[in-house]
């Protein structure tokens, strides 16, 4: 299966990005042939719907599991859409949280926050 | 009292009261405005927390909903190009499963997908967003724009809302813009021929004025600040005005009486001839401002005077004339412990002067707390 993973740098020594819609890349691993690709988030300096973005370019991956430490409501709406199921990680390193879904042992990442854009009301 | 009725230029200006913060007086300042201005056009742009209608209690004569339009999609026409995904800049579109999404809250109704699409799938659909009512307080035209809960954006209301207020000229407009520097507030100053900025006197309230400042600049607008809830002590916001040679207009003492009243949704003009002369001054300085355009920004304004020395421990003196009126007159000595004297008179009638008023401050300033001291908070 090939899974992705929010990271902070093209690299597999990098740790997860602790946001999903902002991170620099993506990893792409396939737990099977253990093939690592990075994929750039051209979404990541957007004004807003970074997520929506995020989640179409990490959909058109073809992957069939995120691993994430969080998530927002619209971009959980595509990967719903897409049939892609969503991992709690529960870790910094991404080698540790790949093992921990290989091994079935990753929660369900189950709560989203909502979306932040055009909420800023300058308070 | 002035004559703002006549036919002039100035009778038709535009003055958009803003602040960096909510809670600072921004719908104090312009109800109070447009009551004294007598005949005159009050807009509520703050269409998130609209409550200048509770001072008015207007009669409302109309209503009107308003609606955006959001892209609708015809699965049986859309052939998955991704044309609308690619072209949307806001990213309100998403292509998976072959199915397209679309999240109406992201949508800026910018109709580019349904352009696009080059198997016209899309059309538009109306969402409504909120409404505007119109209404007539005394001599007053009230506008007031209501954005539904949750919706994410009020720009569209307000849009609607200042074309109805400029479609009936009706003396002088005030607009109460929402508070913040964000879209919402440029879209409501965006017209506007003078822009007063209400300000707190605390070190935040100076911060909040220099982020609304900056956004003034950027639209070029000839801008003033009024200084509310002033104690006889330190005002940081002084010192920041005399930084970017930002004019005081006027100050509003942080006054009991005036905060009950505006607290129990009174305009407080209508109340004591006292507040009356303040704000009668405070809309003669602006109408003037408006007038004279330019004048507006230095310092050394044709009816203020401002010396500071800085050898001699910032001290400042501050003094605002207005035709023959003394609006404020501070000295400030820093190194003598925040000796400060302060004077205000406005006509014959002595507005701040008296022992009574600054033992009502000793006694204020112990007890409160500049954050949660919200004189329209209570009135929301």
């Amino acid at each position: 299966m090939k899974i992705a993973i929010p990271v902070d740098n093209n690299l597999m020594e990098s740790n997860v990005c602790a946001s999903f819609g902002r991170a620099p890349f993506f990893l792409v691993y396939d737990t099977e042939t253990k093939e690592a690709a990075f994929v750039e988030n051209t979404a990541a300096s957007g004004t807003g719907g970074a997520g929506i973005r995020a989640a179409q370019i990490v959909a058109d991956q073809g992957v069939g599991a995120l691993l994430t430490p969080r998530c927002g409501q619209n971009a959980a709406d595509v990967f719903r859409s897409a049939d892609i199921k969503l991992y709690r990680t529960n870790t910094d390193s991404l080698k540790d949280n790949i093992e921990a879904f290989v091994k079935g042992e990753l929660p369900l990442l189950e709560d989203f926050h909502a979306g932040f854009h055009g909420r800023n009301r300058g308070q | 009292m002035p004559d703002f009725m006549a036919e002039t230029a100035v009778s038709k200006m535009k003055i958009a009261v803003l602040s960096g913060k909510g809670g600072t007086g921004k719908t104090l300042v312009s109800v109070n405005l447009a009551a004294v201005a007598g005949h005159s056009t009050y807009i509520d742009c703050d269409v998130e927390e609209p409550n200048g209608h509770l001072f008015f209690k207007p009669d409302i004569a109309r209503e009107e909903l308003i609606s955006v339009k959001i892209p609708q999609v015809d699965e049986k026409q859309c052939i998955g190009c991704r044309s609308c995904v690619r072209f949307c800049n806001y990213n309100a579109l998403a292509y998976v499963n072959k199915k397209l999404i679309i999240f109406d809250d992201v949508c800026h109704s910018c109709g580019g997908c349904v352009l696009v699409c080059p198997k016209s799938a899309l059309s538009e659909r109306d969402k409504l967003v909120g409404k505007i009512k119109i209404g007539v307080s005394g001599d007053v035209n009230v506008y007031t724009g209501v954005m539904n809960t949750g919706e994410a954006t009020g720009i569209p209301i307000i849009n609607r809302l200042l074309e109805e207020g400029s479609a009936e000229e009706h003396g002088l407009t005030f607009i109460d813009c929402p508070p913040g520097s964000a879209c919402i507030v440029m879209e409501s100053i965006k017209d506007a021929d003078y822009c007063v900025l209400v300000a707190e006197p605390t070190l935040f309230g100076a911060h909040n004025l220099n982020m609304v400042f900056e956004l003034v600049k950027l639209f070029d607008k000839p801008t003033g600040v009024v200084l509310n809830k002033c104690l006889n002590e330190d005002n940081p916001v002084e010192q920041f005005c005399l930084d970017k040679s930002l004019e005081i207009l006027g100050r509003i003492p942080f006054d009991h009486e005036l905060a009950s009243l505006n607290s129990n949704a009174e305009i407080v003009v209508n109340k004591k001839e006292k507040y009356r002369e303040l704000f009668i001054g405070l809309l003669e300085t602006i109408v003037d401002r408006v007038e004279n355009g330019a004048a507006s920004h230095k310092p050394n304004m044709v009816h203020g005077k401002v010396a500071a020395d800085d050898q001699e421990g910032h001290r400042m003196e501050l003094e605002q004339v207005c035709g023959e009126k003394v609006y404020g007159k501070v000295t400030a000595n820093d190194q003598k412990g925040h000796n400060a004297e302060q004077e205000k008179t406005c006509g014959d009638n002595v507005f701040v002067e008296s022992s009574e008023f600054h033992r009502e401050l000793e006694g204020a300033c112990s007890e409160r707390d500049h954050t949660s001291n919200e004189m329209e908070g209570s009135a929301k």
